[in-house]
């Protein structure tokens, strides 16, 4: 009795251990894990993931949503780090959204932050065609564009003094150099020349009064011109009258006359028709009595028997 | 030699004064008028916009250009009625006839060719044959009419038809000929006014 009370015992015991090596086995898998989250790929390709760990956080807005489950090089991308990410299944990631690296500037340790795509768009739910899990685009963060800023700023900054030292080169300072003394050289000239200065000018002045001397005749001898010319149209608009009067005159005169000529000519018309019938109508007279003369024996005689028509008889 | 002219002149001129033509038993020259056998009637409103027709007056050849009736024993031949008489030459009286007959439809104005009018559309018309055929008794008149429309504004012939009537005489003389010749006209003007209708 005792013996068999002791076997199952020891049979309850063998499988509680069995059991609790298997809830071991999967809790160190991570399986069980798996059923909470969702998982993501995210390929870094542009930032330095230096400080990103095994399990460092994965935030939206400042929140951890999420763990690194882990990360490896890509062998799709070029230069690329695909970093497998666990998610909340609770926490919703709309297609659109991106993940960038940040770092913490004291300790250098590092999260992956998430960006969310448009709330009304679909969740990112579809692993694309080659991919086990869902793929989270690369972003930027503000400290990476300050950056980017920055470099470009030193670049710009080196391109400026690098024109500076050229510019300021020796053989520049030289021709500078020389340029003053030129400037120099010529000042003392005109200081030297300063009478003959004022002699040019003072021929320039009256050069200009005689000048304008010059323009104030111009301007008289072109009022004459206009009067002159004003003259010669009052003459020419005159004439121009008398010749559109004469052309009036003549184009009236002319239709005159074509109406006289066409008048003419319908009553010639009328008068040739009216001629050209009585000369039909005396032609054909004439050909009656010809044709009655050029038979003069019937005419004498009277016709022949073989003449007559169908039913005529002679006495 | 003065007197023996004087003779002469005078026998000559008397001799003009003699009458050597028909005796008194001759029978005489009876004149026939060609005429539309239609019944005559009031010519027909005639459009606006109706189309001013020329007619030309009717040719004929030289045998039928003649006042007197035609006829024709045998074939190939023809002979001249010698008592029987148009009272206008065929072509000229035919023409009349086509121009009183196209007032009458209304659907011209027409106008004979030669005079003042502008004209759109020109017929020309042609005798070619109209006698008396007495190769059998009493014979049948043959007629047979070449009839050209042409549109004057553009240069173009129309059409050309030739139209043909024979009509068979009643009596074999020359009444009898004419009235076939009229009966005969009447069919030809009828043919040109249908033929004319086909023109739009």
């Amino acid at each position: 009795m005792e013996t068999e009370g002791r076997y199952t015992l020891v049979g309850a015991v063998v499988l509680a251990v069995v059991a609790l090596l298997t809830l071991a086995i999967v809790w160190l898998t991570g399986a069980a894990d798996t059923i909470a989250y969702q998982t993501y790929t995210i390929y870094f390709k542009e930032q330095s993931l230096d400080g990103l760990a095994v399990g460092s956080p994965v935030k939206m807005r400042g929140i951890k949503v999420g763990v690194v489950d882990g990360y490896r090089f890509s062998n799709k991308q070029e230069e690329a780090v695909a970093v497998t990410a666990r998610i909340d299944e609770g926490v919703p990631v709309h297609n659109g959204a991106t993940a960038f690296i940040k770092r913490n500037l004291v300790t250098g340790i590092a999260a992956v932050e998430i960006t969310n795509g448009p709330t009304e768009g679909p969740l990112l739910s579809k692993a694309p065609d080659g991919e086990r899990y869902p793929v989270i685009a690369e972003g930027s963060s503000d400290i990476d564009k300050v950056a980017t800023a920055l470099s470009r700023l030193a670049v710009n900054g080196a391109q400026v003094l690098e024109k500076m030292n050229t510019l300021l080169s020796d053989e520049n300072q030289h021709a500078i150099s020389q340029t003053l003394a030129n400037l120099n050289e010529l000042s003392g000239h005109l200081a030297a020349n300063k009478q003959d200065l004022t002699a040019a000018v003072r021929s320039i002045r009256e050069a200009s009064d005689e000048f304008r001397l010059a323009g104030a005749s111009i301007g008289q001898a072109a009022a004459h011109a206009e009067v002159s010319i004003a003259s010669v149209g009052q003459n020419a608009d005159a004439a121009l009258k008398e010749a559109t009067v004469a052309m009036v005159k003549l184009q009236r005169d002319a239709n005159l006359i074509s109406q006289q000529v066409q008048q003419l000519s319908e009553s010639g018309t009328l008068e040739l028709n009216s001629v050209s019938r009585d000369v039909r109508t005396s032609a054909d007279v004439l050909s009656t009595a010809g044709q009655r003369l050029s038979n003069p024996r019937t005419i004498l005689f009277g016709p022949d028997k073989k003449q007559l028509g169908p039913g005529e008889k002679l006495p | 030699m003065k007197t023996g002219l004087s003779l002469i002149a005078l026998v000559l001129a008397l001799g003009g004064c003699v009458n050597f033509g028909q005796s008194a038993n001759a029978p005489g020259v009876v004149y026939y008028v060609l005429n539309d056998a239609e019944p005559a009637a009031a010519p027909a409103p005639v459009p606006a916009e109706a189309p001013t027709l020329q007619v030309l007056d009717t040719t004929t050849g030289g045998f039928y250009d003649s006042d007197q009736l035609v006829f024709s024993r045998s074939t190939g031949t023809r002979g001249q009625y010698q008592f029987a008489r148009w009272t206008e030459r065929p072509g000229r009286r035919f023409a009349e006839l086509l121009r009183t007959r196209l007032d009458r439809l209304g659907r011209y104005r027409v106008a004979p060719a030669g005079g003042v009018v502008r004209g759109d559309l020109m017929l020309d018309t042609r005798l070619v044959e109209f006698y008396h055929d007495a190769t059998s008794e009493p014979g049948q008149v043959r007629l047979e009419l070449r009839a050209e429309l042409v549109d004057l504004k553009q240069r173009r012939l129309l059409g050309r038809h030739t139209f043909e009537q024979k009509v068979p005489l009643t009596t074999y003389d020359a009444a009898g000929a004419a009235q076939a010749s009229n009966l005969a006209v009447s069919r030809v003007l009828d043919d040109v006014s249908a033929w004319l209708a086909t023109f739009k």
